[in-house]
């Protein structure tokens, strides 16, 4: 089973800043805490830079709506930790393939092959103000397609340099080997890049495509050629073990077999020592949170972190999911007991590794690292 | 009075400044993509109580025809990934991050360093590029790269945007008011509503005001046009200058513009690069100079030269003499450091190789040979010519090289009066001695 962990600076839930006793903006150093204790518990990987609340709640000053940029965040997090995965959300609707390559190749090497790239689309009510490039589709088959053939280029890029393309060799001063690193060419509706990218083959290969999945996604079919991990929005059991066949099948069709893409569950857990107190927990959270500030999509867990751990194993069990995506709803009350109690009794259930074993995150996720397409 | 003191910065590079460097055996040349070789880079600055760590920008790789330059090391990494990864390993160090105008959208990276000021305490700087490789055109779907002046229009509005969104928010806009529910006081934010010629942006940060108001505004490069630009914008100037003279003009020429832009000149300072190589005796120095132009292969200095010129120099004897006639009849709007390398090749006769390893050694910044007290000197007669305000150290080979400098050169300029003993701050801005910007402020 996989763990992943959403962090936010105060939790996952609307009325979360109200009630952690913490200054409104205390910078860096929670994410900091978060991703250590993340990693004491063995998470696969933290996410970084998913939005908390919807666009139409921050303006009206009642969430927290506070929001690093994703990058500088994930860099932070480099030297914080050793071991965990890290991932930041970048979303396709502006961005261009050749940075997105380079940023996430460095971050790549920085970490020692850590990094996953959350791809996604934002959509006009995030983006069209800040930026209002009218020269490009926000929605509609259009977007889709820009993001499907961004990500296609990004990953062209990173197999620009194949392995073997960093020599380095000072006896000879061959720093790089010219015919193993190539110009891509690539002449498509949305992109123009000629390549090759300026740093060298990433760590993984290519770093973890994740994909921000929302309802009634309209981009599944294309994306599915390239992602490895889908963080899905599923109330119920039966509606994840149809996301899952759904993005299985796609997956296939793209010739990559059905366990090339991994959809995990996003779930925001309000845990307490028993079921009882964690529901007097979530009613008071509730009375403190605006109207319309529960993200409706994203199913919650109320109750002891054993019953979490059961409640995981069950969706587990029920094939619904290859995972979670754990969206703690109060920071770190809500994170804390799942590496402290559901994590060991997962691994008491054979369903989590009781370490680290892996140093990379596409090693720890059992994904495969493909080799550069334009290898000989 | 009191003496007028030098800021330092050292300018990160996969290897070191000088283009042989890495093949100097004290490098491991695979570590230097890693977290570890940034993270001593930038302790041993701060052990040195440098200002500011610096980071470059490339867009495109060190290709020629299609075909990567198989000697030509590797341009620097993603600057933004390397500041804020060295972020929690220093508590004082500026960091300073390049990043370019043409290729950007502003809302994107203003949000970027408000997040890197905030994550590092208030010690970023941006180094504003326009970008002046060609090639990186043809990764970005453009046909052909933005004419420059286009390019420095394009900047002026970019960063203009930037500005107001920094400003964006008063310093008390957050309430966090557990009782109330309010979070935010919305009327503490303006929106910023621009419609320029380049952008159209309408909205707030997502971030309070960070600690230095805006990063440290940094500019490098000197043609014409980024001269006024600088003189607009800049707070700190990375200066390319290799001669005394030139670099005392230049830095005349720039303070000279700034009060028609209503700024203080005294609010603007210029770091030329400076690559040091260091001996216990000058024979020592130069011979250490030597090995490492030995290390140099002329393919990758003729390279960088015809880059740097515009010019294929390929198929000219490497032995002739620099075709300066053809190369000025190729060009024009030639950057200063290619007019002062021209100028020289003439005066002095030299090669097209002799130019390759001149450009490729020092990437054509200022260097000076010797004993620690000689580099004092040359550092000491700058800064009492009204050359520099300090320097943008570019250590051949890291981490020897730099070591060498924090451990015996350091202590000589604090020795002289010439350089801090300790942080008085901890903001970039406190370092430099520049004023936090008030909100609204403009220019």
């Amino acid at each position: 089973m996989h763990l992943l962990a959403s962090l936010a600076a105060h939790g996952w839930h609307p009325a979360a800043w109200r009630v952690t006793g913490a200054a409104g903006f205390a910078g860096v150093m929670p994410f900091r805490t978060m991703a250590r204790t993340a990693e004491r518990g063995g998470l696969d990987a933290i996410l970084l830079g998913l939005p908390t609340a919807p666009a139409m709640l921050r303006s009206r000053g009642t969430v927290d709506s506070l929001h690093f940029d994703p990058l500088p965040l994930l860099g932070a997090m480099i030297g914080a930790t050793d071991r965990i995965g890290l991932c930041a959300y970048w979303p396709g609707d502006i961005a261009e393939p050749y940075h997105v390559a380079r940023v996430f190749a460095t971050l790549d090497h920085l970490a020692s092959g850590r990094t996953g790239w959350i791809a996604g689309l934002a959509g006009p009510e995030e983006l069209a103000a800040k930026f209002q490039r009218l020269d490009l589709p926000t929605t509609g088959a259009d977007a889709v397609a820009r993001l499907v053939e961004l990500i296609d280029v990004t990953r062209q890029l990173w197999d620009s340099w194949e392995d073997g393309g960093f020599v380095a060799d000072q006896s000879t001063g061959a720093f790089a080997d010219p015919e193993r690193v190539h110009p891509i060419e690539h002449e498509g509706r949305f992109f123009t890049v000629r390549g090759p990218l300026n740093v060298p083959r990433p760590v993984q290969g290519q770093p973890v495509i994740l994909y921000r999945d929302r309802p009634s996604d309209e981009a599944r079919a294309g994306v599915a050629a390239s992602a490895e991990v889908v963080l899905a929005e599923c109330p119920t059991i039966a509606e994840a073990q149809a996301r899952r066949a759904e993005w299985r099948a796609l997956a296939s069709r793209h010739g990559r077999g059905p366990d090339g893409v991994r959809l995990v569950v996003r779930v925001m857990p309000i845990l307490a020592d028993t079921e009882q107190a964690a529901q007097k927990r979530a009613a008071e959270l509730d009375g403190l949170a605006p109207a319309n500030g529960n993200m409706a999509s994203v199913p919650r867990f109320v109750g002891g972190p054993e019953q979490f751990a059961a409640w995981m194993a069950d969706w587990h069990a029920a094939q619904a999911c290859d995972g979670f995506d754990i969206l703690p709803a109060v920071l770190p009350l809500d994170l804390d007991p799942i590496v402290d109690v559901a994590v060991p009794q997962l691994r008491r259930l054979g369903l989590r590794r009781a370490g680290y074993e892996s140093a990379t995150l596409r090693d720890m996720l059992g994904l495969q690292r493909a080799a550069s397409r334009f290898a000989a | 009075m009191e003496r007028r003191q030098l800021h330092l910065g050292v300018f990160t590079y996969p290897g070191g400044h000088h283009i042989g460097g890495w093949r100097h055996a004290s490098v491991a040349p695979r570590e230097i993509l890693g977290y570890d070789y940034y993270r001593k880079m930038a302790v041993t600055a701060e052990r040195g109580k440098f200002d500011l760590l610096f980071v470059g920008d490339m867009l495109a790789a060190r290709e020629k025809d299609g075909r990567v330059i198989a000697q030509g090391a590797l341009n620097n990494i993603d600057s933004i990934s390397i500041t804020s990864a060295v972020s929690g390993a220093t508590e004082r160090l500026g960091l300073v991050s390049t990043l370019s105008t043409t290729y950007n959208e502003p809302y994107a990276i203003a949000e970027r360093f408000a997040s890197l000021d905030h994550i590092s305490g208030g010690r970023c700087g941006w180094n504003i590029i326009t970008t002046a490789n060609d090639d990186a055109a043809l990764n970005f779907s453009r046909k052909s790269h933005m004419e420059k002046a286009l390019r420095y229009q394009r900047a002026k509005e970019f960063v203009d945007i930037c500005k107001g969104l920094w400003d964006g928010w008063a310093e008390d806009a957050i309430l966090a008011d557990p009782e109330s529910g309010v979070f935010l006081d919305i009327t503490k934010v303006t929106e910023l509503d621009h419609q320029g010629e380049f952008f159209s942006v309408r909205g707030a940060l997502d971030l309070p005001r960070s600690p230095q108001g805006w990063p440290v505004l940094v500019q490098a490069g000197g043609s014409p046009a980024g001269l006024e630009f600088a003189a607009m914008v800049a707070e700190l100037i990375f200066a390319a200058q290799s001669r005394r003279e030139e670099a005392a003009r230049f830095r005349a020429a720039v303070r000279s513009r700034m009060p028609a832009h209503g700024r203080n000149p005294e609010l603007l300072k210029v770091l030329p690069g400076l690559m040091p190589i260091l001996g216990s005796t000058e024979k020592e120095a130069t011979k250490k100079e030597k090995m490492l132009n030995e290390l140099l292969h002329p393919a990758v200095g003729i390279w960088m030269l015809s880059e740097q010129m515009d010019f294929r120099l390929y198929d000219y004897p490497q032995d002739g003499p620099l075709p300066t006639a053809d190369i000025r009849a190729g060009g024009n709007n030639f950057t200063p450091r290619v007019v002062s390398l021209m100028e020289r090749a003439d005066r002095e006769g030299l090669s097209v190789r002799d130019c390759g390893v001149l450009v490729a050694a020092s990437r054509s910044h200022g260097s000076v040979v010797g004993t620690p007290e000689q580099v004092v000197d040359h550092m000491q007669l700058w800064l009492d010519d009204g050359a520099c305000d300090g320097f943008n150290i570019m250590p051949a080979y890291f981490h020897d090289e730099f070591e060498l400098f924090v451990e015996q050169v350091v202590p000589l300029l604090q020795r002289r009066g010439l350089y801090r003993k300790d942080y008085e701050g901890a903001t970039l801005r406190n370092h430099l001695g520049l004023p936090v910007p008030h909100r609204g402020q403009t220019g």
